[in-house]
């Protein structure tokens, strides 16, 4: 009993000292965010976005749509694609092996006509069974292929490409009208330097979108979707913001981010191999830029460039969060190199964030309810010690989440309804108390999977494209 | 309660910091709902002022823009402008942005009325500001107004302690579009002061006013402003700096050749033509290609032999290019297209069989092969089919529902057995009769089914180059 006793105290005392980190860590980025998106704000009125419109200078952006079974939304979304407000852009469709008829209902939508265009595979993807033209449309391209996965997808689309910026876009969410303008600011300010930028990315679910663009921004109904919007916020305007300040930005979400074409082609494209090829994908940028000494930016563009459907029901919500983190402790893997303090901040802050935070921080934090568990069954004395340090955990989260709250309201301001501001900071609430708890299970759930299947990591996944495939935030 | 818990733990230090961070969080939570509540309330009651002041002035701006305000009318407005500063800011916005949407007379009105309301000054005032955010602020105004006398405070403002004071002095400077800030502009890219965005889009804003100091730069010390003017000079249309753009494309920093190229396709001077041709040949790839699409902007006919064996180029990204340079150059392209398809280069015909595919002059043949009247003309539309199927093309003529025989012609539906090759029957004509292109119904011996079409052949001409390059060949 001593023995055990002396165990927990000291497992308790670690977490402690876990939390005490991560606490001070957390205040850091909401701080470091505020500084910058005030900054950013305050500078919006002299920030020239029309002269982007304008300028010659903009670069083309090449737009890839991968689909896997969306025949029911995939019209829509390719007309609201080639409405965006940017000068130059072409739409590359890639159809992954549907099983319905997402490409019949494409063709006979856009009058697609079969051209056999010379493939020139500088990556290697599944095979490509037909490329379509629109006489309509000239800017549209869409690609019939083998299925291959998401990244076998995106890739077959790079290589078709034809402007010097690629922007994976998802065929089931929605993006702003000027979502492409803010993105490609960084690029245009400094074209020797950035090399990819990510944008922000909301919560699709009640929003009201009309002919495939958003017209009223409103909260979801599901609480299952509520948590998500506070999660989004803290992830992007709070985490994502203050890592491209701090210029070590590890994951640009496949939902939206754009790169420059000839280095991702360099790279060779997106990874078969993970479930999180978006995340790899910018860590294998740093490491590679990072490695020749060559500098280099990763921008983050705060503005909520696209709107994704999150999921609603626990089954999906919990396959995504797994794999989220199947993903994430792969990419950490395969980029530990990117830990050599030579390559300054990505090594000494971003990455051991990524570490110790994100991969670690549900198992600490499931050892912390197990030890509470165990020390009240036993009766150990230390309930309150225990007690105290799960209110406080859960208090923290509470700050840290509105606090990001906080911010949006200073800044971009989305939702504009009293009653939508008071939702979202309830549900900031409640968040701590069961809902956390289970994202914490799912991801520990993500990390078995992958123990289980060391052996198995260079096998493909065959994974469909819809619903659950919005990308990390 | 919470004390009780605290009491229990087994040190002074956990104790105190424990409560601390208890009673830090809580009360900052509280705060923050202060904060937002507050917050949302001003922002509320802001918009609605500046929603008021809006309404109160906007009909008197959009009278002074239409020009019909004489002197009494703007004395009126200046004497009705409010005494109170956020309400001044307003309205001043209000007239800058107007000013940014009109031209001419109204222009000019709106500009004096913002200087006799002492804005100007106000706003050369706060380019001294200690406030960042001021000093930009007032640098964008001054930029809109186009407020000549603000050019030195604004050269100065290049070298602003602040970025983005730096390129908002920048952007307006190129709204001055006084020549004098060239040198500094890039001066400030080359010391790393400001971002090439800011510069070039800038300099692209002073049009023709920044030529002649874009070109002096094309042979300046520095080889990133000599690679910047490169690009300048084409963006903006600079005809006279052709020779120092040909010049440059001996360069070895390969960023000034690249821009060099590109620049000479957007000028589309055909002196730029010789030193382009060469340029095919050179070593970088991303040189050659931008000097397939340079070629294909400027648009000669004679490019095109050239440009036919840079689409067997060993990189794709030349090849592609030059295929649609070949597009560009009109029929002198396409009949080169054309004979690509029966070139002995395996890449330049695949390139080829695509660009033909895209324009649309696959889909349009074999749509005249379905509804044409036989002549020899039709002979050259079937050749024209066969080469594009043996080059890879077959999605136009599976489409279009052509039968191919067993070499490879296209035969006309239910007759595949009657069919003689027309490669073989046109040469025999030939000896007999005149070698001619008839694009008229030309009626042959073969008793092959004829399409009821018009009695002269609906070749369109946008097609016939590309018969005549297969009669050419045929005959």
């Amino acid at each position: 009993m001593e023995a055990v006793r002396e165990v927990v105290t000291v497992y308790g005392d670690l977490i402690f000292g876990y939390f005490v980190f991560v606490s001070v860590v957390y205040v850091a980025l909401v701080v470091i965010s505020s500084v910058t998106v005030a900054q950013h704000i305050r500078g919006e009125r002299y920030a020239g976005l029309d002269d982007i419109f304008t300028s010659p200078l903009t670069p083309g952006i090449s737009l890839l749509v991968p689909a896997y079974n969306e025949e029911a939304g995939i019209v829509e979304s390719v007309r609201s694609l080639l409405n965006l407000r940017y000068p130059h852009y072409e739409v590359i469709v890639v159809n992954d092996g549907s099983k319905d008829a997402t490409v019949e209902v494409l063709k006979r939508e856009f009058e697609l006509r079969r051209v056999d265009a010379v493939y020139a595979p500088r990556i290697v993807t599944a095979q490509v069974r037909g490329i379509y033209y629109s006489p309509a449309e000239p800017f549209l391209t869409v690609v019939d292929k083998a299925n291959g996965g998401r990244s076998d997808a995106i890739n077959c689309g790079i290589n078709l490409a034809r402007c010097p910026l690629i922007c994976t876009v998802d065929a089931d969410s929605v993006l702003e009208p000027d979502a492409l303008l803010w993105a490609v600011k960084p690029f245009v300010d400094e074209p020797e330097l950035v090399v990819a930028a990510g944008g922000g990315i909301g919560v699709a679910n009640g929003v009201i979108i009309e002919r495939g663009s958003v017209t009223q921004v409103r909260l979801p109904r599901s609480p299952l979707a509520m948590f998500q919007v506070v999660e989004y916020f803290r992830a992007f305007l709070a985490g994502r913001t203050t890592w491209s300040r701090l210029n070590s930005l590890m994951i640009i979400s496949g939902a939206f981010g754009i790169f420059r074409r000839d280095l991702v082609l360099k790279l060779g494209g997106y990874r078969l191999d993970t479930v999180g090829e978006d995340a790899e994908l910018t860590a294998h940028i740093h490491q590679h830029l990072s490695e020749r000494r060559i500098p280099y930016k990763i921008a983050f563009v705060s503005e909520v460039c696209c709107w994704t459907e999150a999921p609603e029901s626990l089954r999906v919500l919990r396959s995504q969060r797994r794999r989220w983190h199947k993903g994430l402790a792969e990419f950490l893997w395969m980029h530990r190199g990117l830990c050599n303090p030579r390559y300054g901040a990505i090594a000494l802050l971003g990455y051991p964030y990524f570490a110790l935070i994100e991969f670690l921080g549900p198992v600490v934090e499931a050892m912390g309810y197990v030890i509470f568990t165990v020390s009240l069954l036993l009766g150990l004395g230390n309930e309150a010690q225990a007690l105290l340090l799960l209110v406080l955990t859960l208090g923290y989260g509470v700050l840290i989440t509105a606090g990001t709250l906080m911010l949006e309201e200073f800044s971009y301001h989305h939702y504009t309804r009293w009653n939508d501001m008071l939702r979202l900071f309830l549900f900031a609430f409640l968040e701590s108390f069961g809902y956390r708890q289970l994202t914490v299970l799912w991801r520990l759930e993500g990390l078995l999977d992958l123990i289980r299947r060391k052996k198995g990591w260079g096998v493909m996944e065959r994974k469909g494209l819809s619903g659950a495939s919005g990308g990390t935030p | 309660m919470f004390l009780a818990v605290l009491a229990d733990t087994h040190s002074i230090a956990t104790q105190t910091v424990l409560l601390f961070l208890l009673l830090g969080s809580g009360a900052a939570i509280v705060l923050q709902l202060v904060l937002v509540t507050g917050h949302k309330l001003r922002r509320d009651r802001r918009a609605a002022f500046e929603a008021a002041v809006r309404m109160e002035y906007t009909d008197a701006v959009l009278s002074l823009l239409a020009d019909e305000a004489d002197e009494p009318a703007r004395r009126a407005f200046l004497a009705a402008l409010p005494a109170n500063a956020a309400a001044r800011e307003v309205v001043a916005e209000l007239l800058l942005t107007s000013v940014a949407k009109v031209r001419g007379t109204a222009r000019d009105g709106v500009l004096r009325l913002l200087d006799e309301a002492t804005f100007t000054a106000h706003y050369l005032r706060a380019l001294g500001s200690r406030s960042a955010r001021q000093r930009a602020l007032a640098a964008e105004a001054l930029g809109e107004m186009q407020a000549e006398q603000a050019l030195p405070e604004l050269l100065r403002a290049l070298h602003d302690r602040s970025m983005d004071v730096r390129v908002v002095a920048a952007r307006a400077l190129g709204k001055l579009a006084r020549p004098e800030a060239v040198e500094p502009l890039l001066a400030g890219f080359a010391e790393g002061r400001l971002p090439s965005g800011a510069v070039s889009s800038s300099i692209l804003r002073m049009g023709p006013a920044a030529g002649p100091g874009v070109q002096m730069a094309l042979a300046d010390a520095r080889d990133t402003v000599r690679a910047l003017a490169a690009e300048l000079v084409g963006l903006m249309g600079w005809v006279l700096a052709v020779d120092e753009l040909v010049t440059l494309l001996n360069e070895t920093y390969r960023p000034a050749r690249l821009n060099a190229t590109r620049s000479l396709g957007r000028l589309g001077a055909d002196e730029g033509l010789e030193p382009l041709l060469a340029a095919l040949g050179d070593a970088d790839a991303e040189v050659r290609a931008a000097a397939a699409r340079a070629l294909g902007q400027i648009g000669v006919p004679s490019a095109a032999r050239a440009l036919r064996t840079a689409m067997g180029d060993a990189e794709h990204g030349v090849r592609q290019e030059a295929g649609q340079a070949l597009l560009n150059l009109g029929t002198a392209g396409v009949v080169e297209l054309a004979h690509a398809l029966r070139g002995s280069d395996l890449e330049a015909r695949r390139y080829a069989v695509e660009m033909l595919q895209r324009a649309g002059h696959a889909e349009r043949m074999a749509r005249q092969w379905a509804s044409a009247p036989r002549g020899e003309w039709s002979d050259a539309v079937a050749g024209f089919l066969a080469a594009l199927a043996r080059a890879g093309g077959m999605a136009t003529i599976e489409e279009a529902g052509i039968q191919l025989d067993a070499k490879g012609w296209p035969v006309r539906a239910g007759t595949v057995s009657n069919v003689r090759h027309p490669e073989r029957r046109t040469r025999r004509r030939r000896r007999k009769e005149a070698p001619q292109l008839v694009l008229a119904g030309h009626r042959s011996a073969e008793s092959l089914p004829v399409n009821a079409g018009p009695a002269v052949a609906p070749v369109t001409g946008s097609l016939s180059p590309l018969l005549h390059a297969f009669a050419a060949q045929t005959r």
